[in-house]
Parts: C-alpha cells; structure tokens; sequence
C-alpha cells in the first residue's frame, strides 16, 4: 500500500490483443528504482530481450513519471518514455515536461507500458482509472496539434493532455519523436516505435492526485526550494525571462558554439541575428511546466518576413542551434519555422538539423550532386532549402528518404567518405556544445547511455560554471571522469527519477549564491530530494541510497547496451573532434584527441567500478542490487572480474 | 590601447548596448577595468563580482575563458581583449 507519491497502479496495455490490465506497481520496482528513468530502464532490461527489432511489436514503450509528479514540488512535472531506440540499437530515452506528466498520474497510473503492435491506428484514452482504446483511422496523417485537439473534441473534454506522434512517427522516420503539447519527449526515435506500434496518442486525463505521506515534512523542503529560487540573482530576473535563448550568446563567447557541422566553430556566430536579443523582441508569452513558477518555456512569433505569422513555443537552444549554427542559417524566423514544422510533425529538432546540416557539408564538399538533392541548392546558409528538407524528410520524398533515418544511416547510404562528416556517437546526432573545449561535457555524451545526449549527464559546471561540487575548467581534462559520474548520476538521482526540471536541479537546487559551494553543501542538497520524495511517499530514500540510485540506473543502462553489443569501440567521439582542432574564436586550438579520450575512458571506467572495457565487475553489479544482470552478461559470453 | 566590454542579458539592457569599446592604461587588470567601468556606467555593478572562486551575480569572461583560469582579477589585459560579462545563466 503506498502512503502517497505513487498511485500504486501500472496499466499493461497489449496493441496486439487489444487489451489492458492494471497491476499493482511493484514495490521492489518502486524502492530500488523510484521511477521515471529508473522505471523505463528497468523495464526495458525485463522486458525486451537481446536483438529485439525495436520497430517490431517485441519493443515496449514505457511511459514514467516519478513519484514527486503530480505533487506540488516545484518543477516536477516531467516524464520519461523508454524503449529500444531505432536509431541507436540502445537504451532509447527521451524525457518531457509540460502538463502531461502530472496529467498522466492524476488519470491513476505511475507508469503506462506499451506492447505489441495492432493492427489499425489506435488511441488511448487514460482516465481516472480506466483504459479505453479508440480507432484513430481518422486522425492518422494528422499533424500533432489538429490531432491533440480533434482528440479533445472527440472525447469532448478540453482537460485531456495528449502525446503523439505526426507524420514522421506514423512513417517510421528514424527523426521522429512524440509531442505532447508542443513539447518534444525527442531523440532516439521514439516517435516510429509508436508509429510501428500503430499507437497515434495517449490521452490522459484525471482526479487522482497523489498524496502526499507527510505534508508537514514535505512543504517545509517545498517552501526552502521555493526560497531558494527567489535568492536566486537570475532564475527569474533572466530565466523566466529569456529561457535557454541566452546560451546563444554564453556558449558563442566561450567559443564552443558548433558552426557548421562542427566545421566552422568560432568562425560563424550570429548572436546579433539569433541570440537572445534577436529572439526577446517576439516574445509573446511564457508557458509555464505544471507547478513550475519559474516558466522559462516561451512562445514567440515571426512578426515580419516570409515566416511571419509563426508561432512557435521556443525554440530551446538546441533548436536554435540546430537550425542556426549547425546549418549556418542566421535567419531568426526561419529557425521559428523550422522548430514550428518539427513539432507538426513530429520531428526532433537536434536530429533534423544535425542531419541537414551534415547533408549540407557534403553538398558543398560536392560529395552530394544538386541531381541528389532533387533540385536543392542544400548550401550552409539556405534558409529555404533546409525548411524544404524538413517537409521532404517529414514525408519521406525525395532525398528526403534518405535523411528521413537520420545522419549516419544516411552516410551508409551515400558512402564516398561521407561518413567522416556524421557528428554521431551511437548514431545519435550530437547537440550543440562543441565539446573540443568543453571535455566534462564531450566524455558525457562519449558515455551516455542513450548516444551522444546532453541530457543524461550535462556539464553545468563548465557551461553555466556552476562551481557545484567543484570549480573547473572546462578545457582541461584532469577531473573530469569523476566529474562526468558525479554529472550522469545526479541527473538520475535528483531529476530524471523523481522526477525533478533539471534546469532547476543545476541552479535552483544547487547553486548557492550566499554561501558559494562545497562538497558538503552539494551532498546537503542531495538532502533536499531525499526529504521530499521521503515525505511524499513515507519510503526513505535518503541521500545515499539517492546516489546508490543514480550508479544502479545508469549501470543497468549500461549493461543493456553491453547485451545489445555495444563495448567500449562506442565510448569515442567523431573522428572530427579528435583530428580537426577548433578553426577559430576563443576556443581555437582546442581538439580531443584519441589519447586523451582513452585516459578519459580509462578513468571513468574505473571510477564507476568497471573494467577497461566498460564491463561492471560482479562486485560492482552486487552492490548495486543488480546481480542476476552478471550472470545475464556473462551467458552472452562476457566474461565479469 | 582598447579593450572591449560585452554585455549580456538584463545587464545589457541596462547599458543599453551589446558592447562597448573602451580606451584603458596599458597593463590594466581586469580590477582596474572594473573600477573604470563603474564610473563611467554605474549601472553595471561589477564591484559585486567576487573572485574567490564563487561568482555571486556574474559570470566574466576574458576571451571566452574563465577568470579563475587567468590570474583572477588580478588579469593583466592586453589591447583588444574581450571582456564578457554574463547573469547568472540557467538551462540547457
Ligand atoms: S524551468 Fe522550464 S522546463 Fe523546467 S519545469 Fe519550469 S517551465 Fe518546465
């Protein structure tokens, strides 16, 4: 029986049969893995065996909040979704905000798993308790936000939330993601899982509030965050403000701002054209996350031009990136656009512009012909080539086919040294820090277990310098593989299991502004997340377990991957990154050469109590509760120290 | 020689302007700078900015690297060097 937090139900839904069951949520799932990251990986490890084709009816999606969502903790309406990406052959996870996440709980459910395949497009419709699947022949083809809304009228209630897929995912686009609202769950592919599963949408809607155990315990850490993040100089004066616009500027000063497929970094940094300043002026309003006071996601809108009328809610930095710097355009309202069709259809942004702009380096290394591309002049810099790329990929016409599956699967096909220009790692499409000069954040994305992500383990402390637990500096690699465990297992621990914005977690949680930063205040604030998910579900996670939590989600990951084959060959970044230093601006020089990344791998495996080739020992996999994983890996051959 | 001075986010709104140019001393450190820019514009608090390691409302930067990976405030800048001075910056 669970106090509160949890609603204590798991609803199983089978596409094939057309049925669902709802089971109690398990309370061994619940004290070892807490819930949202720590629910789909664990899941996904039982669940989908070795070489599961993950766009067959064998893959699971499963969609997880944590216990803190739905509750009145600021910032905690987050969601992850898991399943094997069809992109990367690995732990695929995306994570979302918004309204949906708290929506989902208050239809009943901790965690919604996905399985089998059916047969027509079908909805769900998730409420306070009950499972219902309705055809969705009619809506199939619809782009996501007719969809979320002829779903409202359908049922003919304004109160559902929704995810879904567009037309991408409905195609099996490798680029797809799910949308809920206009937030993206992205990357990895999740969106064709869905598709192949024949799933448009899940609507969830509900009065089941979680409770909470001890509301005396929990509003006392509730209010101290809460004052926390009013101390803060900048949450609200800035953030609240801009969002994550203004890390155009902050990351083009330092000179990590990628430029053309990571070609041209520092040499192209169009901030007065898409900085923050640039994108403040067609602010039209903020668009909060459920419970979030501080409401950095914006809505902007093209006033002028040929994408004028635009609306669009963002773009986050990575879009502006991806359809900025990557691609070289320095066109505010095409960038607007772009993010705009991408969530129609539902695209990830980072993938389609890394994809597009790695099509553009090789159409101007006159590796691809105008004869390919249909007729596109696809040069860094066009604007309206790369908005016709996104409706060609979207629909799979043209060459937009080949791109539809992203940029290594596209270079496999192209061949002629193309594959040398894919910014990859694991195959996903690397974000926009150009990590030469930011080592932290490149030996995250080398060893994220979804690919080269930011998200699973970000660098804050040399992006933002967040002097939180230590000061560094961001181009000098000594510290950094203890650095890059503490990062990866802090984001599972303090955000993606409670689940906890981790915007909030890098400054509103652990930034101090009166009493500068230590060790010892950083372990306090492990406190903070310790109290609160303890008060609100009466089941003491204290801070030490908290961190037990974050090695065992992020080792169980790993070993999913080690099942898939992946092995240490996987931990590098691109060959670019390692052979071509940074052309120019104030990270020039910079580059991550293969020796330096095998004494990075060589550290960060032993710091996370693995083998030289990335293999958790038994020792390590006992202590962290996962032992039948060992015997698991060594079945398939892998032998364990 | 010159030096220039970026600003940034709420701060570049109270000056008014992305970046200034300013004429300083041969061997100014980033002190001195500091202590010249706040008499000419007030309105760019720099004095708050501590250099103990914890940087309570700004971030500066001096060619796009960290001051504690300089010598601090005690930086001796160079004719042309970019100062950049940042909120505090969230999110990502
Ligand atoms: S800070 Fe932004 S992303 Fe995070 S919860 Fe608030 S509105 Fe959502």
């Amino acid at each position: 029986m669970y106090q509160g937090g949890y609603t204590g139900r798991t609803a199983w839904i089978d596409l094939t049969k057309k049925t669902a069951s709802i089971e109690p949520t398990d309370h061994e799932l619940t004290r070892l893995f807490m819930g949202g990251a720590g629910f789909g990986v664990k899941l996904l490890y039982d669940l989908v065996q070795p070489g599961t084709d993950p766009l067959s009816p064998d893959n699971v999606l499963v969609f997880a909040p944590g216990p803190l969502t739905g509750t009145s903790a600021p910032c905690s309406s987050r969601i992850t979704v898991t399943g094997r990406s069809p992109l990367t052959g690995a732990v695929g996870m995306a994570t979302s905000g918004g309204q949906f996440p708290a929506e989902m709980k208050f239809s009943g459910f901790d965690i919604i798993v996905v399985q089998g395949q059916a047969t027509d497009p079908v909805y769900l419709v998730i409420e306070n308790g009950e499972i219902r699947f309705r055809s969705a022949k009619k809506i199939w083809g619809a782009n996501t936000t007719d969809c979320q809304l002829f779903i409202k009228q359908e049922l003919r209630n304004h109160n559902f939330r929704v995810a879904c897929i567009g037309q991408a995912g409905e195609r099996q686009s490798l680029t797809a993601c799910i949308i809920n609202e206009r937030r993206a769950m992205g990357r990895k592919g999740l969106g064709a899982v869905m598709g192949a599963k024949r799933l448009k949408a899940i609507a969830v809607r509900g009065d089941c509030k979680p409770a909470i155990a001890e509301p005396p315990r929990f509003q006392a850490e509730r209010q101290q965050l809460l004052a926390r993040f009013k101390a803060h100089p900048a949450l609200y004066s800035e953030f609240s403000r801009y969002g994550t616009s203004s890390l155009i500027d902050l990351t083009s000063e330092m000179g990590i701002f990628p430029a053309r497929n990571y070609a041209d970094t520092g040499k192209f940094t169009p901030i007065e054209q898409i900085g923050y300043q640039a994108q403040a002026k067609d602010i039209i309003h903020n668009n909060p996350c459920h419970t979030c006071p501080v409401a950095c996601s914006q809505v902007r809108i093209a006033r002028s031009g040929e994408y004028q009328g635009t609306l669009t809610e963002g773009p986050e930095f990575e879009t502006s990136w991806a359809f900025g710097g990557d691609t070289g355009v320095s066109h505010v309202s095409a960038i607007y656009h772009a993010d705009r069709l991408c969530d129609e259809y539902g695209l990830d942004t980072i993938t389609v512009g890394a994809t597009i702009a790695f099509a553009m380096e090789l159409f101007e290394r006159d590796i691809l012909t105008i004869d390919e591309t249909d007729g596109l002049e696809l040069r860094f810099g066009n604007h309206k080539a790369m908005i016709e790329m996104i409706h060609r990929i979207a629909r799979r016409q043209g060459f937009g086919e080949v791109l539809a599956d992203g940029a290594l699967r596209a270079s496999q096909q192209i061949g002629r040294g193309s594959e040398r220009y894919v910014m990859h790692i694991k195959g996903l499409e690397l974000p926009g820090y150009d990590v030469r000069a930011a080592k932290a954040q490149g030996l995250n994305y080398a060893t994220a277990f979804t690919g080269g992500d930011h998200n699973r383990g970000y660098a804050f402390q040399e992006i933002y310098g967040v002097p939180v637990p230590i000061q560094v500096d961001r181009c000098d690699p000594e510290g950094k593989p203890e650095l890059t465990m503490w990062n990866q297992v802090m984001e599972a621990a303090l955000c993606d299991c409670p689940t906890f914005c981790s915007f909030m977690i890098s400054d509103g949680l652990l930034r101090d502004t009166e009493q500068g930063m230590s060790k010892e205040l950083s372990e306090q604030r492990v406190g903070t997340v310790s109290e609160m998910v303890s008060a609100a579900t009466a089941i003491e996670f204290s801070p030490s377990e908290l961190i037990l939590l974050g090695e065992r989600v992020n080792t169980l990951a790993r070993c999913f991957n080690l099942r898939e084959g992946f092995s240490r060959k996987d931990d590098y970044l691109p060959v670019r990154l390692s052979e071509e230093p940074i052309p120019a601006g104030p990270s020039e020089g910079y580059l991550t050469s293969r020796e330096e990344q095998d004494g990075l791998l060589d550290q960060y495996y032993e710091v996370y109590g693995y083998d030289q080739r990335g293999v958790p020992t038994r020792e390590r996999l006992r202590r962290l509760s996962l032992e039948s994983v060992a015997d698991d890996l060594e079945a398939l051959g892998l032998d364990l120290e | 020689m010159k030096v220039k001075l970026r600003c940034f986010g709420g701060i570049r709104t109270a000056v008014g302007s992305r970046e200034i140019i300013l004429e300083v001393p041969e061997q100014i450190t980033l002190h001195g700078l500091f202590r010249l820019v706040e008499s000419e514009y007030p309105q760019i608090p720099l004095s708050v900015y501590e250099e103990d390691g914890f940087r309570r409302r700004f971030r500066v930067l001096i060619n796009g690297r960290d001051t504690f990976t300089l010598q601090g405030t005690d930086t001796v800048l160079v004719n042309g060097d970019i100062v950049a001075v940042f909120p505090l910056i969230v999110g990502g």
